[in-house]
């Protein structure tokens, strides 16, 4: 015996617990399987007649459904059903069908069939059936079959069929695009029917048709006078049975109209022509007091703005649009935002009208609303209201809710990228959004506030920076909502600054620059002492992770170094010391590691080195950002275990400050290989940088002298134990200095091994160390000539260590090229220059057309005097469009009698080529016999053979 | 079976790759569903769910399966039950632009997807479809739809097919509904 639905229902809704609901439907469910089973079986044993419960069994199949619960294996019995003699059987059949049906389309095959039946059957109620079957699970087997019989009951036939026979036809094109054609002629003659629900149905048929197959427009386009009549007829009629509502007639059918109208009309001043009487009709008549009225004027201001229209309908439809946006209830408010989010990147200044409006929207109470008005506000930034903009945006992050603030901080960063007036206006702007929605956005948020604050022009700006980040940590740290990214600002900030922290906050700039810096507090002295307490409470804050514990480390052994030992009172130090200790028992092997090693440094014993080691970190170039985000994405990749690129990348930052400390070198060792500069080639830096302001536009040159592997190569192995030195004797003798430095590059571009520098610490193991080994070790020999290519492209510090180079230099005189020799240019001279000529060589590389191997030949000229020519250096600069990679010099030396030359290779990569030409510099720098040190510099590009 | 193995795969996946890995892995795992490869049309759910949550009539107008309706009912009535009166009844959920309505205790939901359909338009087809309930049933209740099942999704073919309105006019809408009754009685 089954129990009907209605009995069931009331049985589910009086258990007591969702566990109980879920073992009476399950019971039910068995049941009625049960029940198909023995009918079948009843069948088969040759009884026949009707067997009693089937349609209670599929209704209650289909309340299981709705209940969640898997009901596959009735689709057989809806097949079944559908095939009933009887019309409630069968519509209740259909039903099942259109309700339970899943992916497989085996039983599909079985109901074309009686679906081609009932298609034909006398009965429009049958027809109708079938039709909305057809139209919920076509497939295109089906479309292909059945398409006739649809055609038939969509050229005539009541209006019961037509309507519906419509939107089946979607479904078939939908599954089956190749039919459209054959129906255009049938589909156009759905307009003239007299009823409201065919001509709609029509309507959304040719719609669809237009936005599948964009062909067929033109074919439509003729019927537009006759769309505009029906409209203006629906305008007019104010009183029309049971198709008014709200005043409007039929706001659906015009709805449709409006749409169609929209697609017919885009890019067709013929159609919009003819369309324009009626949608200023619609705009002015339509009463806008109830939603039915509001949704056409919607839909009309949307056609207006997307067809060719006059310039009064335009203006019309942004009136209209005003005065949604003013309008008390919140949907039009909403729909109205919507709208101009569309508009606004065609039609900026009538949006721009709005403003006000829209960034009120912005406090609004509804989120809905509010992230409309985001996207909007977002938009219309520009320079002139950058500052106003990003101050309701930030506000806006303070109030957003949970899932939209990522959204919001992206916003605010890329627009402060932007637009930003100033650095030091992106910089504060940006500290604010990390104080207050730090956690939300992205790591690389992070990462440009650390670069603007390393790159900012001038101490005093970045001593203030500093003090402002010291004040928002102190105002913030005991609050629950403190963001981690603050402190780990801030903890970076007190080390990089501590010496500045301890003076008074230098004054505001003055001048323009003074108004567009973002009200924030400015901070005060502090004595070493309390930054001391400062950071030895972030070790135990309850936000501070690994990362920033190791951040707070190396502020610690850097305060201590920074500071002068005048200022610092013995207890201060052994504070700090403390601090240092705290995680000697770590679990955490980086942060006991370099617990250890930086209360190791900070002892009497290593004061004379301690100054090297923890050397400020030079200014990041924007090109040093760019290779990190560069090189650390490559090591994801080759890591392949970080998702996010971008993440990646962000972690360089850690890699400069926290996690890199973990490869046992110091700051000023990681400095180093951040920018790839040695405090020398800081200077050349400099220098360089001034050349490039002085060439040309396109002069502002991308890899400025002295960046990446240029800095590497120093003649000797005696001279270039000036800044690096000090930190090289710290590990060892020679060559393991070497191999340290470049475990330490290999480590910080995230491809080595965090552990890689801990042995190397323990002095001159460096041999452990693959990456060390190769540069370092006897296998050097090989490794220039093999290894050089990938990873001086890749990495461009690789194999820049002090020691490296040389022995590059020892072994493998002529560096193999990257690639499959590229097909080579002649020889060409470039200058001369003191006792030295210098050739340049191109050649293109077959696999990538936008680069080539330029090789640099420095050669004894005939004019010099005997002796030999020691210090060459070869450095290329690049045009700010170009890349380049440098492979290490064959030598530095030109000995005595012989003629040279010195080569190096160069990879520059020219992205645009063919419209913009390869733009090279040179810088030459050599020695000649018993003379001092001479530079000269030059623009090659004359003497390249452009390509 | 296929599940469990999936499911074995997926921690073996853990093992060797890290978590970064197994997330990788899982959004691989997920095609998107869609109806034999048909391109889903308007509208594409139209639900009602009362104020507990529990769902009283669905119909999905693109292929989800069982699990994937039941999370997204469950989101999507969280959402709208997290929402006061007087804020706008459009919200965005996973992509689609869905527009609720509130009769007494029953939330009716419309999802589509975004610029396919005009919000105020389905505001108003909702309403639409409720004077047409109330006149079937005389002063149409939660219960109602609920012990009537059929008759609701009835009505609601009679509206809707494949996600596009097929008629708003009441009469015409409940003449078939009217006489399946009248070949029932």
């Amino acid at each position: 015996m089954s129990c009907r639905l209605s009995d069931l229902i009331t049985e589910v809704r009086a258990c007591k617990t969702a566990e109980a609901e879920r073992a009476r439907i399950t019971d039910e469910c068995a049941q009625i399987r049960n029940a198909l089973r023995e009918e079948a079986g009843g069948k088969r044993r040759g009884r026949v007649g009707a067997t009693p419960f089937r349609e209670r069994n599929m209704l209650k199949l289909m309340f299981a459904h709705m209940m969640g619960h898997s009901t596959h294996w009735a689709q057989m019995e809806c097949v079944k059903m559908s095939a009933s003699p009887s019309f409630h059987e069968k519509r209740v059949g259909y039903l099942g069908l259109m309700l339970l049906l899943d992916e497989s389309a085996s039983v599909l095959t079985l109901v074309t069939h009686q679906l081609s039946r009932d298609l034909q059957d006398e009965s429009p109620f049958v027809n109708s059936l079938a039709l909305a079957t057809l139209a919920n699970i076509a497939s295109a087997d089906m479309a292909r079959d059945l398409h006739r019989h649809v055609e038939r009951h969509l050229a005539s036939g009541p209006p019961l069929t037509r309507k519906k026979a419509a939107l089946t036809c979607i479904r078939l094109f939908k599954s089956a695009p190749e039919l459209i054609d054959d129906f255009i002629p049938r589909v156009v003659g759905l307009l003239t029917d007299r009823t409201h629900a065919t001509i709609m149905t029509g309507t959304t048929l040719m719609w669809h048709m237009a936005r599948m197959k964009p062909a067929v427009i033109p074919r439509f386009s003729k019927a537009v006078p006759h769309l505009a009549k029906l409209l203006r007829k629906l305008v007019v009629s104010t009183n029309v049975p049971n198709y008014t509502i709200g005043r409007v007639c039929d706001p659906f059918l015009q709805s449709r109209l409006l749409s169609l109208l929209r697609v017919l009309g885009r890019d067709n001043s013929v159609a919009s022509e003819q369309m324009n009487d009626v949608l200023a009709q619609v705009a002015t008549h339509t009463d806008a007091s109830r939603v039915a009225g509001n949704a056409i004027l919607y839909d009309a201001v949307q056609c207006i703005l997307e067809i060719e229209s006059e310039e009064g309908l335009r203006i019309l439809a942004i009136n209209i649009l005003g005065r949604f946006l003013l309008n008390k209830e919140n949907n039009i408010r909403y729909v109205a935002l919507n709208t101009l989010c569309h508009i606004v990147d065609k039609d900026l200044p009538a949006v721009a009208r709005h403003r006000t409006t829209i960034v009120a929207c912005l406090r609004d109470a509804d989120s809905s609303i509010r992230r409309r008005a985001l996207d909007l506000v977002y938009a219309l930034t520009d320079s002139t209201n950058i500052l106003s903009m990003a101050g309701e945006m930030v506000n806006y992050a303070v109030i957003a809710e949970k899932d939209e603030r990522a959204a919001v901080c992206a916003r605010v960063a890329s627009a402060a990228r932007r637009f930003a007036p100033s650095m030091r206006w992106e910089a504060d702007t940006l500290l604010v959004l990390i104080a207050v929605r730090g956690e939300a956005a992205r790591r690389d948020v992070v990462r440009r506030l650390i670069y603007l604050v390393t790159a900012a022009p001038g101490d005093d700006t970045q001593a203030s920076l500093a003090h402002k980040c010291a004040e928002m940590l102190s105002e913030n740290s005991s609050s629950p909502d403190c963001q981690a990214p603050l402190l780990l600002i801030a903890a970076w900030c007190i080390g990089e600054f501590a010496a500045e922290l301890t003076s008074d906050p230098p004054p505001l700039p003055e001048g323009p620059d003074d108004s567009v810096i973002p009200v924030g507090p400015r901070g005060r002295a502090r004595t070493p002492k309390e930054l001391v307490d400062v950071l030895g409470s972030l070790l135990t804050h309850h936000k501070a992770g690994t990362e920033i514990k190791g951040v707070t480390l190396t502020a610690l052994s850097k305060l201590l170094a920074k500071i002068p030992p005048a200022q610092l009172p013995a207890d201060v130090v052994e504070t700090a010391r403390g601090h240092l200790a705290t995680f000697q028992t770590s679990l955490n092997q980086e942060l006991q590691a370099r617990s250890v090693e930086f209360l190791a440094l900070s002892s009497e014993d290593l004061a004379d080195v301690r100054a090297d080691i923890l050397a400020p970190i030079p200014a990041l170039t924007a090109d040093a950002v760019r290779r990190l985000k560069w090189e650390s994405s490559a090591a994801a990749e080759a890591a392949g275990g970080d998702e996010d690129v971008i993440a990646g990348l962000s972690d360089d930052v850690d890699d400069d400050e926290g996690r890199a400390g973990g490869t046992g070198l110091a700051a000023g060792m990681r400095a180093m290989e951040a920018t790839g500069a040695t405090a020398d080639d800081q200077q050349a830096n400099r220098a360089a940088t001034k050349t490039a302001e002085a060439v040309d536009d396109e002069g502002s040159l991308l890899d400025l002298f002295g960046g990446g592997p240029s800095a590497s190569p120093p003649a000797d192995a005696d001279e270039d134990l000036g800044a690096d030195g000090g930190v090289a004797d710290l590990f060892g003798p020679g060559p393991a200095a070497g191999g340290a430095a470049t475990a330490a590059a290999a480590a910080s571009s995230g491809a080595g091994a965090p552990a890689s520098g801990a042995p190397a610490m323990g002095g001159g193991a460096a041999g452990l160390n693959l990456d060390a080994l190769f540069a370092a070790g006897p296998g050097a020999i090989a490794a220039p000539a093999t290894h050089a290519p990938s990873p001086a492209t890749l990495h461009p510090h690789m194999g820049g260590g002090p020691g490296a180079a040389p022995a590059a230099g020892a072994f493998a005189p002529v560096p193999a090229p990257a690639a499959a020799p590229p097909s080579a240019f002649p020889e060409e001279e470039a200058f001369s220059f003191g006792p030295l000529r210098v050739t340049l060589q191109l050649r293109l590389d077959p696999a990538d057309s936008t680069s080539a191997v330029v090789t640099m030949r420095a050669y004894r000229s005939p004019a010099a005097p005997a002796g030999p020519i020691s210090g060459i250096v070869l450095e290329s600069a690049v045009a700010k469009y170009m890349r380049q990679a440098f492979s290490p010099p064959s030598g530095s030396t030109i000995p005595d009698g012989a003629p040279g030359p010195v080569q190096r290779d160069v990879r520059v990569t020219n992205p645009q080529r063919g419209t913009k030409p390869f733009k090279v510099m040179l810088r030459v720098q050599c020695v000649p016999a018993g003379g001092t040190k001479a530079v000269h510099k030059a623009d090659v590009t004359g003497a390249l053979p452009q390509v | 079976m296929l599940r469990v193995e999936r499911r074995v795969a997926t921690a073996a996946a853990i093992a060797s790759q890290g978590i970064g890995g197994a997330r990788k892995e899982r959004t691989r795992q997920r095609p998107r569903a869609c109806w034999l490869g048909v391109p889903a049309t308007m509208m594409k759910f139209l639900l009602m769910v009362n104020k507990q949550g529990q769902t009283r009539l669905a119909q999905y107008f693109d292929f989800k399966s069982i699990e994937e309706r039941s999370a997204l009912e469950a989101e999507i009535i969280r959402k709208c039950l997290s929402r006061t009166e007087m804020q706008c009844s459009f919200m965005e959920h996973r992509g689609l632009k869905v527009v609720y309505r509130r009769y007494a205790s029953l939330y009716f939901i419309v999802g589509f997807e975004e610029g396919e359909e005009n919000e105020l338009g389905m505001l108003e087809f909702i309403h639409a479809l409720v004077e047409t309930l109330d006149k079937y049933f005389e002063n149409v209740c939660e219960l109602d739809i609920m012990f009537n099942l059929e008759r609701a999704h009835f009505i609601v073919d009679e509206m809707v097919m494949n996600g596009c309105i097929v008629d708003t006019n009441k009469l015409s809408v409940l003449k078939p509904v009217a006489l399946l009754d009248r070949i029932k009685a």
